[in-house]
């Protein structure tokens, strides 16, 4: 019993393979799915193996026809199993055998031979075409999230999981476009009534199957892994422990000094070129009211700049949520960006600053005796340093 | 679909239906005698000549006249021998546009 490699389609390399396993003394006895078995007979170096492809699907040729074929050297070996139903069984193609080298081959009209593969061409190209949907609808599908919600996308736990989908995308890519290449190849040969080769060229077939399914299990196994990998909390730290330079502006340079150091956290994804939270002052005693200054900024730098805007429509949303019905942030006009929204909560005294330049978005809440937009060319030359 | 009629012949089918013209024949007795007649430039696998044979059938070209266990045997029915006979006259224009231009350039 041996595992198969190859994929039915791609007919001579079975054939080629079939005709090697009998120089080595093995026959092929049944062929399923995905399993072929061998009995054990002496070794031929001339046997010749052909796949004839079944016209109505179904069965295997009747005794009269297998001893028709049989008086002019070609045997009946077994027909490949393509699916099976209650009543009846799917094949694709018969197998035949030949071990006189003087006998003809089994198909020697070129015309009939082509029509005779027409229905399994058919069924090749449309299997093909599928799959276009099929990829153009999980890109699309990817697309439009992540063109709806970038935060999150900027902000994920796993940071290769949209690198997976787009690697899967590629490979079922890939795959599709080598079907359509051994295709279009194996039907010039058709035409062109290239004669079968004998025995050499499955290796690079079966390479070719076993790279496509060794990427596909790799790919699974990382998304199976991925399921079972705590989310990537990051912790706090302070500004001064990173080895580069954080983008925020300190409470001290609004003029409000808090009496502990800033504390960030960076991520990373596929999607940004940086993302850093950055929190600042008496946070630890928010839900008691202490009075201290507090500052919180959101930093992102999008790999796709015309993402950003909807970023900050996102953004946007969010202060929405603590929004009385009726309040809307205001417009403002700060230099240096493309665009500035400024919103201030007067009975929580909070202000929010919201600025996109390019692909980088800034969205600061502050909370202190300063006035944010007074203070919005510091973050206009942050800004600029981060880019 | 229905399926189209014949309307050209193969090399293939062209000499099967030439190897029943005389006489009645069963398959082997058919690939052996294009074999011969063609000195092995033609050969019938098996593969090609039960499919025409099955073709040739379903289109009432020819018709199995009696078997014996595994033994068919075939014979041409009269609207085969008038494809036969277009076929034949299609390729004898063929030879001579070919003759009459190749003949024409060779005196030129």
């Amino acid at each position: 019993m041996r595992r198969l490699a190859l994929d039915p389609m791609d007919v001579p390399a079975v054939q080629a393979w079939l005709e090697d396993w009998a120089a080595r003394g093995w026959y092929v006895e049944s062929y399923g799915k995905n399993l072929v078995s061998f009995a054990r007979g002496e070794r031929q170096e001339d046997v010749r193996y052909r796949l004839q492809p079944v016209g109505g699907g179904c069965g295997e040729p009747d005794q009269d026809t297998r001893e028709s074929y049989r008086e002019m050297g070609w045997t009946y070996v077994c027909s490949t199993v393509l699916g099976r139903s209650l009543s009846d069984v799917k094949t694709e193609f018969h197998i035949w055998r030949c071990e006189d080298p003087g006998a003809p081959e089994l198909d020697t009209d070129q015309t009939l031979r082509e029509e005779a593969y027409g229905d399994l061409l058919r069924r090749g190209w449309r299997n093909i075409w599928m799959g276009v949907p099929l990829i153009a609808a999980v890109l699309a599908t990817m697309w439009w999230l992540v063109w709806s919600h970038p935060r999150e996308y900027l902000l994920e736990g796993h940071p290769d999981s949209t690198i997976l989908m787009l690697c899967c995308n590629v490979l079922l890519t890939l795959h599709l476009v080598d079907r359509a290449v051994r295709l279009i190849r194996f039907t010039r040969r058709l035409r062109q009534e290239e004669p079968a080769p004998q025995r050499a060229p499955w290796g690079q077939a079966r390479a070719r199957v076993w790279a496509f399914q060794g990427l596909y299990a790799l790919i699974l196994l990382v998304m199976i892994g991925n399921l079972f990998r705590p989310y990537d909390h990051r912790p706090y730290l302070p500004v001064s422990q990173y080895d580069r330079p954080v983008p925020c502006v300190s409470l001290a340079e609004l003029g409000t000094p808090a009496a502990e150091e800033a504390e960030a956290v960076d991520f990373h994804s596929f999607w940004g070129k940086a993302a850093w939270w950055t929190l600042e002052g008496d946070y630890e005693h928010l839900e008691e009211g202490g009075d201290g200054p507090r500052c919180s900024t959101e930093y992102y730098s999008l790999r796709f700049p015309s993402m950003a805007e909807n970023l900050e429509a996102q953004m946007l949303k969010r202060w929405s949520n603590v929004m009385d019905a009726g309040e809307r942030p205001e417009r403002a006009a700060v230099l240096g960006v493309d665009s500035a929204w400024y919103w201030r909560d007067e009975r929580e005294e909070w202000q929010f600053l919201l600025l996109r330049r390019g692909g980088q978005v800034l969205d600061v809440s502050y909370l202190g005796e300063a006035d944010l937009l007074e203070h919005a060319d510091k973050y206009v030359e942050m800004l600029e340093r981060a880019r | 679909m229905a399926r189209q009629p014949l309307k050209s012949l193969t090399e293939s089918m062209f000499y099967v239906l030439l190897a029943l013209w005389r006489q009645e024949r069963c398959g082997t007795e058919i690939a052996a005698y294009v074999r011969e007649l063609t000195e092995g430039r033609v050969t019938l696998g098996p593969g090609t000549l039960y499919a025409i044979l099955g073709k040739f059938q379903e289109e009432e070209l020819i018709k199995e006249t009696w078997s014996q266990g595994r033994m068919r045997v075939y014979r041409i029915t009269e609207s085969g021998r008038e494809l036969f006979r277009r076929e034949l006259e299609n390729m004898r224009r063929c030879v001579d546009d070919g003759q009459r231009e190749m003949g024409e350039e060779e005196t030129t």
